[in-house]
């Protein structure tokens, strides 16, 4: 080692010193402080980039190198309770155009291969090539063929931008998609507007992802440097207990309805009697969800669970069901019924003003008679009446799964006047949602039990589960349905017959005046509900019609107006779902 | 350590000082080619990426688009102007009967009833004057 150092020092010791005069060397020592002074200049420049400056040129340069992409995620689809698609997503297309990109001599060649395509005027097309602005819209949403098309041509200056639409199937009535109150639309925002998409849309919209990848001179994003910052999720698909073929049939029939007695709309809701699943929610007249921004906004207003109703005689089966559960009243109770009655001083009359004599409360219900639900109320006690009007859930939102549900905050027991409860037994001045008096009727049909109306069944793979609670004993239950399959056989319900259940069907007409501006006007709601086979229900269906023109106060009844329109939808329920009455054969 | 070995592996070849120099250059020539075949192969891995996911978008696309047009082909209106168009019409509703008992009689003889015999004076009677069945 000692041999190796005494190699290197050698050469240099053998090397002749020189002399270095002094003017020379005052030159070297300039020479190396400019030079010292220079580097230290470009040190102290550098330090100040690489340390004092460094963040923000680091941000400058991943500025230019560095692209932050958001990624959309697919919204979750609506499959009815058969897998059937309601609502899906297809990708269109806006056209882009880079004016400045196009040379002035192929502007007109551009123009007519757009107009061509596009089905536009090329006249405003040319105006935005010649403007030479680096970013145009030329059309926005266009079809899948129509972009491939324009693919082909490859045209200068043109590109594509693929935009995820949410797409509905036709309706039952021309010009409307399938369940457009119930399923809402998805506007260009991307945000759920109504009904079920409204509803869930934090679930079917999923959550945007976004990922850091380095771009091109082009800037393209190089995908082999992308690095995820936050990970995207897919929406999730919904299945509802909506049966599309009812649906159609139930779209079908109460546009016909409405049409027939020249009403101002109607609406349906079915149940599943054990479940409390939506099989069909209908309202007519209807929109074209695939074309909502051509649409007037006051249809997407839901009647059956954006507006109040009075339920009218549909009422009574909440009256008399809890006057039976408490005791105050069997089937065969007879009170007397002049055709009117007294309370607190106002005479309320029965709807045909006629005189009754002596009923039953099967009577009362079989044709009707406001009287009858006045005296029921009056057995049973204010207290014991609005604890089965909150048991029955009239006085709190049904809870279903549907945006923009409306309820009326009802005063409590001790602010209502005699004369307002009296109405109120036979549905008058008081005001619920078609949901709310469904599921209420739908207490009798479940054995006296009330299940969370609710139209979605599973969301992804996990089924949800809903609330219910025992509001009657099964015995009311089982008397209630009784009384309400007189009405079908002997009363007011003989329009909703249908041949070979007329011995196991139970139903209620309902038939309440409109107010407008706190007076009762000559306009009607004319409403039917029933639940069949009546001894082991499948389905509860009500049907309300709002103002029928029959040119007679009877025609614009329930049993005339809405009783036929029940009566077609449960056919085709009966149909496909194959219900045979018990006891019966069929034959073709 | 390395450099040491290589300083020996060196000295043990006798290269000359440009020899080294030489082997130098090459040796980083080397790698600056190495690096420039990653990275041109990187870049084209980077394009068919690139390629691929615009294929599969438009796939995606076309697949929702076809998942679209069979959803409608199914909708019950779509399914009923077919059936129309083929000349079908929708049957009769199905009527329903009252269920009756069968009464069946399990002491019965099984089989096809025997023919009643015929006495011969009578099948005489109905060769001459005809008859019978």
């Amino acid at each position: 080692m000692a041999v190796r150092s005494e190699q290197l020092v050698r050469p240099w010791a053998a090397r002749p010193r020189v002399r270095v005069r002094r003017p020379a060397r005052a030159r070297v020592l300039a020479l190396l402080g400019a030079m010292l002074l220079v580097s230290a200049t470009v040190w102290v420049r550098l330090v100040y980039w690489q340390v004092l400056d460094h963040s923000t040129l680091a941000a400058l340069a991943a500025d230019q190198h560095l692209v932050e992409l958001t990624e959309t995620p697919s919204r979750g689809l609506i499959y009815d309770s058969s897998g059937r698609p309601l609502a899906l997503d297809t990708t269109v297309y806006d056209v882009v155009l880079a004016a400045d990109e196009v040379a002035p001599d192929q502007r007109q060649e551009v123009a007519d291969a757009l107009s061509a395509v596009l089905r536009l005027p090329s006249g405003p097309i040319l105006q935005l090539l010649r403007s030479e602005r680096p970013f145009a819209y030329v059309a926005k949403r266009v079809s899948q063929p129509q972009a491939t098309r324009l693919q082909r041509l490859q045209l200068p200056g043109v590109s594509l931008e693929p935009v995820q639409q949410r797409q509905y199937l036709p309706g039952g009535a021309p010009g409307t998609t399938l369940a457009s109150d119930l399923l809402g639309f998805v506007n260009d925002a991307g945000q759920g507007q109504y009904g079920i998409e409204q509803y869930y849309n934090a679930v079917l919209a999923g959550q945007a992802g976004s990922v850091q990848a380095y771009q091109d001179s082009a800037g393209e994003e190089i995908p082999l440097t992308a690095r995820v910052q936050r990970p995207m999720v897919n929406g999730q698909s919904l299945t509802l207990t909506l049966d599309a073929q009812i649906q159609y049939a139930a779209e079908q029939a109460l546009a016909q309805g409405v049409k027939r007695n020249h009403a101002a709309s109607g609406s349906v809701i079915v149940l599943d009697s054990h479940t409390g699943g939506v099989v069909a929610w209908a309202d007519y007249p209807a929109y074209n969800a695939n074309d909502f921004a051509q649409t007037d906004p006051a249809l997407f207003q839901d009647q059956l669970v954006s507006s109040l109703y009075e339920p009218g005689s549909v009422m009574k089966v909440v009256t008399l069901a809890g006057a039976l559960d408490d005791g105050a009243i069997t089937p065969d109770t007879t009170i007397y019924d002049p055709g009117w009655v007294q309370v607190d001083g106002v005479t309320l009359h029965d709807w045909t003003t006629a005189y009754a004599g002596t009923v039953t409360m099967r009577e009362v219900l079989e044709q009707s008679l406001n009287v009858g639900a006045v005296h029921a109320e009056e057995m049973e006690g204010q207290a014991a009446y609005f604890h089965y009007l909150q048991a029955f859930g009239l006085e709190r939102p049904s809870g279903v799964d549907v945006a923009g549900e409306a309820t009326m905050a009802m005063p409590p027991p001790d602010r209502w006047n005699p004369v307002d409860v009296a109405t109120a037994s036979f549905g008058q001045g008081i005001a619920v949602n078609m949901v709310q008096m469904a599921a209420a009727v739908n207490v009798i049909a479940d054995g006296g039990r009330w299940v969370q109306p609710h139209v979605v069944e599973r969301i992804g793979n996990r089924a949800l589960t809903w609330p219910s609670r025992q509001v009657v004993k099964p015995t009311t239950a089982a008397t209630m349905t009784q009384m309400m399959e007189d009405v079908v056989q002997h009363g007011s319900g003989w329009m909703a017959r249908i041949p070979g259940f007329q011995d196991d069907e139970a139903g209620k007409t309902g038939t309440s005046q409109i107010p407008v501006n706190g007076h009762y006007t000559n306009q009607y709601w004319a409403s039917y509900v029933g639940f069949l086979p009546a001894q082991n229900p499948r389905f509860t269906m009500l049907v309300v019609v709002r103002d029928p023109n029959n040119r007679s106060l009877d025609l614009n009844e329930g049993y005339y107006v809405s009783a036929p329109i029940w009566k077609q939808i449960a056919e085709q329920i009966i149909l496909d779902w194959r219900i045979t009455p018990p006891g019966a054969g069929a034959s073709n | 350590m390395a450099l040491a070995a290589s300083g020996r592996a060196v000295q043990r070849l006798g290269l000359s000082g440009y020899s080294r120099v030489c082997l130098a250059a090459v040796g980083l020539g080397l790698l600056v080619l190495v690096y420039l075949v990653v990275d041109a192969q990187a870049t084209q891995v980077s394009f068919q990426l690139g390629q691929l996911r615009a294929r599969n978008a438009q796939l995606q696309a076309e697949q929702d688009q076809l998942r679209y047009q069979s959803a409608q082909a199914q909708t019950p209106g779509q399914v009923a102007q077919e059936a129309a168009a083929l000349g079908m019409r929708q049957g009769a509703p199905t009527t329903y009967v009252p269920y009756r008992p069968l009464r069946v009689d399990l002491g019965a003889p099984i089989g096809p009833s025997r023919p009643r015999p015929v006495p011969l004076w009578q099948r005489l009677w109905d060769r001459i004057f005809g008859g019978g069945g």
